[in-house]
């Protein structure tokens, strides 16, 4: 037997005692015993002095390397029993993870369709070079009708019924039959080039599951020396393709009539029905959904500007009758019945910012 | 405007189907409304005979009838007392549509037996109102016969929308011409009718020297005639677009109305008192007319009257006493253009909706005036019979054409695409215009029928809408070079921003009319005269709004009477201080009832929440603030917002003293009371127009960053106060210490209660202290608490707690 031998015996049952410890008092007691003052490895220590010079030096290494292993075992083993301790004492902690929690701000707060759809066509025309003009609700007869070559005694003023407000110094105040007179503020104001939308509050005295006193349009108009027909269709169908988002659309022009435009379409788009879902895009049957034309040059006489140099085109759109084309909504007159539950299900999240770049309605 | 495919090929030849012409019509802006296709209508119909009769076995009045039908034998369930062996009937079988039901005919059983379908009566066919029976067809059909070929009535019906513009498309021929210049068909031409009168009217008829207007009429007396019933063919061409056919004399009018677009007038001449005057009417003339109705004149209505007075308003509807009736022995026919203004005016000012006034003021054919009281003479001698006069004419005909020059290169001007000179000058053509040639350039003369041509654009709709809307090609528009710029105005960034703000925080956005009931609005004290509908649509909207609060105040009503508890709505608008465009502003405002939830206070297991309380208010408001970049330092509050408001709790957020950019607070009891609501309501507004943080920087860059390394030392001050010092001044106070250290102010606690005097009360400040330089040492710190404590205590008389 070398005479190292029993520092590997010593170090076996070190070992063993530790394993069989239960408690971190108990490994304490043991780490004195064996690392405390008095302690076996301790006195082995102090006895390295007294080896003869030639084991001095081996019989040193050696008590280190099994104090260091030991101390190393200790550790360890007093780590696991910390760790047991916190799992023991947890073990009761279990809690039921399942129960529900009520919806937060961001959850229950909505933005309303009209708010949505107005900022998503606002994003697609901003794409198309399009700035936004806006316009006073209470307008007078010279913007709403008789600047957009709508005359006092045109039969064209008995198709809006015009709310009224009490004249000021002999003036006509009204609320503004359409976004149109914004066209007009915005030409009067502005020099050509003119490339502008206007959404806003638009009112009509009239009430029924299809007309509400007031409703919301938007207004196109585009001014240039260049501008022409095949534009306006581009833009009208750049806009139907981008709102209702779908990769292609069946459009069909039909010739109308506005007052304050010359030629006039009305602009129908394709669709169908599926599973009683509107499907916009295509189909056999038609919606209306805009109205346009080339300014009627009468109009831009009056706002000062020569017919010869200058032509434009003008659209109009209701937006709430985009909302429920896009969103699936049946009656208007729920839009501003501010009723919750239909506001909850209708209404969008405060995030859901309209981007192109995110896909609009994404 | 209807009319029925017969009609229209009366005016028009063509192979055309119903369906093509209706989507060509379409397409030429003659808008369909409704096509009323009875071989559409009907196509599931046939005839079967009914082989036996058995009584229902659970029913006393229904009876089982065995049928003999195109689909073999079946049996229905039929409650009609006229069924008998032997009888041929109509057959619905079962998924065909039922027009008078406005149903899909479903397999049932009725009481235990099954219907196979379905034996029809007149009313279900939408025939007739006849629904004592079911409609028996004639014995001799054979079973299987579609149904149509045992009806008159299998005409279709189109109905098209007029615009305004094309008043010569409200008669059946404006229609045709327009058909036959998109190649439906060749219109068929009218013939000339030659009028033999052979005697002078006595009465004499004339136009009142003083009468401003441009006004030509005409007139023939037709003696002796025997007014009747209509015939068939025009009572069955009146009825199938809507009208009741009522003699024939009334008839023929109102059937040029619609067929040639010439309305005419008929007047009893034994009923006219002498003679017949055109003239405006005297101030308080009365006039009954032929809708029962008594009007009342003033001298800006055109009337044509006799001895006794006003007989008919001229171009717009004709007077009682002179109408015809089955006793009228002579008929005097009235032809005539009036001034269009003058008719608009009239009619809209005695609300008088006629179809005479509907094209009068719409502008008729000017050339066809005296042609069409021909036509209308001819047909009533052909019906009636009797002597005919000569024609008599008053006032000056209309200049019937006008020219213009059009330039062909306005086509493409306006259209983006070039067209063919033959082309445009063979559809100018067909629509009726007259063309000289002269190159490049077009001189057209127009239609005396249209009344919408006015300028070249005019030309380039007609040339678009005939040729086809499917030609005009897209074309790009130009983008700007480089990357797009902001095209949002402030305000509309502004309102934008403002409502994602509110909806984050758990807030539902509504849009609400612009006028409330001024019962609402007096509660506000918002009563300006100038902003009252004088045309209100209901007294429940008769008012602009001043603020957004009744409306939002009263939809919180509205959800609640429906059983919801937790309310918190928002409405970002504007409202109207007047009717200038700059009294128009942008506010937003919300209104909270019930739990704290999103703001979590709701109710849950873990608690019974909060409820809404006016910092919540205040929260929301302080939210957007920030959002706009204004801190808390950037503003003041005050206590004196307006008396709609709570005044003890209710604030108003101030930059500078007159700019208000907000209010908050409880909404007044008084108020709560008028909109019949028990609870109080914590409400805002703020106005974004008013914000004062606009300050445009040079550069985004934001301020260095700055970061002590050394640890932050908090410390809490407990001080008893008067009851009214506003922590507000307390926090600003302790701001100004001028020590860069005092970094952060708070209050932690307020309390008034057990230990505190009456009319004081406690609260809790806590300080943080941050060393820039080194760590300070306890005596340092001393110093720093001692300055705060001198400070409040000085000026607040605030006593520090132990």
């Amino acid at each position: 037997m070398n005479k190292f031998d029993k520092f590997l015996q010593l170090q076996e049952q070190i070992s063993k005692k530790i394993t069989q410890v239960k408690t971190l008092e108990q490994l304490e007691s043991i780490r004195v015993s064996i690392l405390g003052k008095k302690g076996t490895i301790t006195s082995l220590l102090k006895n390295i002095s007294a080896q003869i010079p030639e084991d001095r030096k081996v019989f040193g290494e050696q008590v280190n390397q099994l104090k260091r292993k030991v101390t190393e075992e200790i550790d360890r083993y007093k780590s696991n029993l910390l760790d047991a301790e916190i799992i023991e004492k947890i073990s009761n902690n279990k809690i039921d993870v399942t129960l529900p929690l009520p919806e937060s701000g961001i959850d229950i707060g909505k933005i309303h369709p009209i708010s949505q759809v107005t900022e998503e066509v606002i994003e697609i025309f901003s794409d198309m070079d399009f700035y936004i003009a806006e316009g006073p609700d209470i307008e007078d007869e010279q913007h709403n009708f008789n600047a957009l070559n709508i005359p006092d005694s045109h039969p064209a003023r008995q198709m809006v019924d015009t709310f009224y407000l009490p004249k000021v110094n002999g003036e006509s105040r009204l609320l503004r039959t359409h976004t149109s007179p914004v066209q007009i503020r915005t030409m009067l104001t502005k020099k050509p080039p003119i490339r502008i939308i206007a959404p806003g509050r638009t009112y009509r005295s009239d009430s029924d599951q299809t007309h509400t006193p007031m409703f919301h349009q938007v207004e196109g108009l585009v001014i240039d020396t260049d501008a022409n027909m095949g534009q306006l269709k581009w833009v009208l169908e750049e806009f139907c393709k981008s709102f209702f988002e779908v990769s292609s659309i069946k459009m069909r022009l039909r010739p109308s009539y506005f007052p304050f435009t010359e030629p006039s379409l009305e602009v129908d788009i394709a669709c169908h029905k599926e599973n009683n879902q509107l499907i916009v895009g295509e189909g056999e049957d038609w919606l209306e959904v805009l109205g346009s034309g080339m300014v009627h040059p009468q109009v831009l006489r009056n706002v000062n500007l020569d017919p010869k140099v200058y032509k434009g085109f003008a659209f109009g759109m209701g937006i709430d009758r985009l909302a429920m084309l896009k969103y699936g909504m049946t009656d208007l007159r729920a839009f501003f019945d501010s009723d919750l539950r239909w506001l909850r299900h209708y209404g969008f999240r405060a995030f859901d910012i309209p981007s192109l770049s995110k896909g609009l309605s994404e | 405007m209807k009319f029925t495919l017969s009609w229209l090929k009366d005016h028009l030849d063509t192979s055309f189907s119903i369906d093509g012409i209706c989507e060509k019509l379409n397409m030429i802006g003659l808008e369909v409304e409704d096509i009323d296709d009875p071989i559409k209508k009907y196509k599931d119909f046939t005839v079967c005979q009914i082989a036996g009769i058995k009584k229902h076995p659970n029913a006393d009045k229904l009876n089982l009838c065995q049928l003999n039908t195109i689909n073999g034998d079946c049996e229905v369930i039929c409650g009609a007392d006229n069924v008998r062996i032997g009888m041929k009937a109509v057959f619905a079988p079962e998924g065909s549509f039922i027009p008078g039901l406005g149903v899909k005919l479903q397999a049932t059983k009725i009481r235990g037996v099954k219907s196979n379908g379905m034996l029809l009566s007149e009313r279900e066919l939408l025939l007739s109102d006849q629904h004592d029976g079911i409609l028996e067809i004639n014995e001799h059909s054979k079973i299987g016969d579609p149904l149509t070929n045992h009806i008159k009535k299998n005409d279709p019906i189109v109905e098209v929308a007029i615009t305004p513009n094309r008043s010569d498309a409200l008669g059946v021929r404006g229609i045709a011409r327009d058909l036959s210049a998109a190649n439906v068909g060749t219109l068929k031409s009218l013939e000339d009718i030659k009028l033999e009168g052979n005697f002078k009217i006595e009465k004499e008829i004339s136009l009142n020297k003083d009468l401003k207007e441009d006004i030509y009429a005409s007139f023939v007396l037709i003696r002796n005639v025997k007014n009747c019933n209509s015939p068939l063919w025009l009572k069955d061409r009146l009825e199938a677009i809507g009208l009741r056919s009522i003699n024939a004399l009334v008839d023929v009018t109102n059937y040029l109305t619609y067929d040639l677009n010439r309305p005419l007038h008929v007047f009893d001449y034994d009923k006219i008192e002498k003679c017949l005057e055109i003239r405006k009417a005297k101030k308080d003339e009365k006039i009954i007319a032929l809708d029962d109705k008594q009007y009342l004149l003033d001298e800006s209505v055109t009337v044509i009257t006799d001895e006794k007075g006003p007989e008919s308003i001229a171009g717009i509807i004709g007077g009682k006493r002179t109408g015809c009736n089955n006793e009228t022995k002579n008929v005097l026919i009235e032809s005539a253009i009036w001034d269009k203004i003058n008719i608009a005016n009239t009619g809209r000012k005695l609300g008088i909706i006629s179809d005479a006034r509907y094209r009068n003021e719409r502008g008729i054919d000017k050339n066809f005036i005296d042609d069409g009281l021909k036509k209308a003479v001819e047909i009533v001698h052909k019906i009636c019979g009797g002597d005919i006069s000569y024609m008599k004419s008053i006032g000056a005909p209309p200049k019937p054409y006008e020219t213009l020059d059009f330039d062909m290169d306005e086509l493409e001007r306006l259209l983006g695409i070039t067209f063919m000179k033959e082309e445009v000058i063979s559809i100018l053509s067909t629509l009726g215009f007259g063309i000289i040639d002269n190159g490049n350039n077009l001189n057209v003369t127009i239609p005396s029928w249209r009344h919408d041509i006015s300028e070249q654009a005019c030309i380039v709709e007609e040339i678009m809408r005939i040729k086809g809307t499917d030609h005009i090609k897209s074309i790009p528009l130009s983008k700007s070079m480089g990357v797009s710029s902001r095209k949002l105005s402030p305000s509309f960034k502004n309102r934008s921003l403002t409502k994602r703000i509110l909806a984050s925080r758990g807030l539902v956005e509504t849009v609400s009319y612009s006028f409330i009931s001024d019962k609402y609005a007096k509660f506000f004290n918002h009563m300006n005269e100038s902003l009252v509908l004088l045309n209100p649509i209901s007294s429940e909207l008769n008012i602009l709004r001043q603020s957004l609060l009744p409306n939002l105040i009263s939809s919180t009503k509205k959800n609640s009477d429906k059983g919801i508890k937790d309310i918190s709505l928002f409405e970002v608008s504007h409202c109207f201080n007047g009717v200038g465009i700059s009294d128009q502003f942008d506010s937003a405002a919300g209104v909270r009832l019930g739990r704290a939830i999103g703001l979590g206070g709701a109710e849950d297991w873990r608690g019974r929440g909060r409820d809404i309380d006016i910092y919540d208010a205040k929260e929301d408001v302080l939210v957007v603030l920030r959002a706009f970049g204004i801190k808390d330092d950037k503003y003041k509050i005050t206590q004196d917002a307006p008396d709609y408001y709570h005044p003890g709790k209710s604030g108003v957020i101030r930059q500078g003293p007159q700019n208000i950019i907000a209010y908050f607070g409880e909404i007044h009891p008084k108020i709560l009371k008028g909109f019949d609501i028990e609870e109080s309501l914590c409400c805002f507004e703020i106005f974004m127009d008013n914000f004062s943080n606009n300050k445009k920087k040079k550069t985004r860059g934001r301020d260095g960053y700055y970061s002590s390394q050394f640890m932050p030392i908090s410390r809490d001050f407990a001080f008893i106060f008067d009851k009214d010092i506003n922590a507000e001044d307390i926090l600003q106070s302790i701001k100004r210490i001028k020590n860069t250290m005092i970094e952060n102010v708070k209050i932690f606690d307020v309390y008034t209660g057990k230990n505190i005097p009456e009319n004081k009360k406690s609260i809790g400040i806590n300080v943080t202290i941050q060393p820039h330089e080194k760590t300070l040492t306890d005596k340092e710190i001393e110093e720093i608490s001692n300055m705060i404590i001198m400070e409040i205590s000085n000026k607040f008389g605030a006593e520090i707690r132990a």
